[in-house]
């Protein structure tokens, strides 16, 4: 064989798919074409070449499957029921503050009812009155005892006498 | 496939095919980081999704499948990926020096996702064209012809 060998010949004798007397044949030329050679040397080169390449790739550190699954199925459910869980934690407390708050202030539920504010308006004129009242009492009581006081001394400076 | 018959774990699983699905993903997209999260990705897949596994192909080549659309849909959504390698780190073999494989990592970089994955398969996963041409959906004849313009087209690239 003088004549050259297609390229695509000499690509399919490098991928294996040429085989028996032609193989041979093909083999043969290339070892005296230089041209040919050059040709089945880069295509054999490229094979070759890619093997190693790849070869040397080595996946390092690699993600854990699980890791991702967590951030999304079962990470997506965790978060609702996180979701919820502080909702409901968030009801009772804010239940129970309005609660002591109320229990603190008799004033709100006062406040709440009109009924109970002028209850509560009535009674604190009542304890007004009261206490009115009593200083008057007590004013007059004082009065009584001045008096009685200066009553005596009058008697014990007579008796003096 | 008899032998496949076999159920087995997903931890098992990914200790077999972890590689293979980083390299097959690394060829498509290019990216290191992007492939480490594809592969965490189709692990999680097909996990979620393993009653829909098919037992007449194997574990490997249903990962393949779920890879590739993974890493398609990635493309998609970049639309232009212009990632060419970085961050691959080589020592060199007996046959190929760090400088040869660095010269070969750039003329890679210059192919298309479609050309790189078909060399991938072929030339590192050693698949036929019978099962390139099933795995890509296209016929045995058009595996050849875009297998040999991809060559070659590297073949040029390299030559310069």
């Amino acid at each position: 064989m003088n004549k050259c060998i297609d390229e695509i010949k000499i690509f399919e004798l490098t991928e294996g798919e040429i085989f028996g007397g032609e193989e041979k044949e093909l083999f043969d030329h290339i070892k005296e074409c230089d041209k040919c050679r050059k040709i089945y040397e880069s295509y054999a080169g490229i094979k070759s070449g890619v093997q190693s390449f790849y070869n040397e790739i080595e996946l390092k550190e690699a993600r854990d499957p699980e890791a991702k699954l967590n951030n999304t199925a079962n990470g997506r459910k965790r978060e609702t029921y996180f979701k919820y869980v502080v909702l409901a934690a968030s009801i009772i407390l804010g239940f129970f503050i309005i609660e002591n708050i109320s229990k603190n202030d008799s004033s709100l539920d006062l406040i709440s009812n009109e009924n109970e504010v002028l209850k509560f308006e009535s009674s604190i004129s009542e304890w007004d009155m009261d206490v009115y009242t009593m200083s008057n009492k007590i004013e007059l009581i004082r009065n009584q005892l001045n008096e009685s006081i200066l009553t005596n001394e009058k008697a014990e400076n007579e008796n003096s006498n | 496939m008899h032998e496949l018959k076999e159920k087995i774990e997903i931890d098992e699983l990914f200790v077999l095919y972890s590689n293979d699905v980083f390299r097959y993903s690394l060829s498509l997209l290019r990216n290191v980081e992007e492939s480490k999260d594809i592969v965490q990705e189709v692990f999680l897949k097909f996990q979620l999704s393993e009653n829909e596994f098919r037992m007449d192909c194997n574990y490997k080549t249903w990962l393949f499948k779920i890879t590739r659309n993974l890493c398609f849909n990635k493309l998609k959504a970049k639309q232009n990926n212009s990632d060419t390698f970085d961050d691959l780190s080589f020592t060199g073999t007996q046959t190929f020096s760090y400088d040869d494989l660095i010269t070969l990592k750039d003329a890679l970089a210059k192919l298309t996702p479609d050309e790189n994955e078909l060399i991938y398969l072929r030339d590192f996963e050693k698949y036929s064209y019978k099962e390139l041409a099933d795995m890509l959906n296209v016929s045995i004849d058009n595996i050849k012809v875009r297998l040999f313009r991809t060559k070659q087209k590297l073949r040029k690239i390299l030559e310069r």
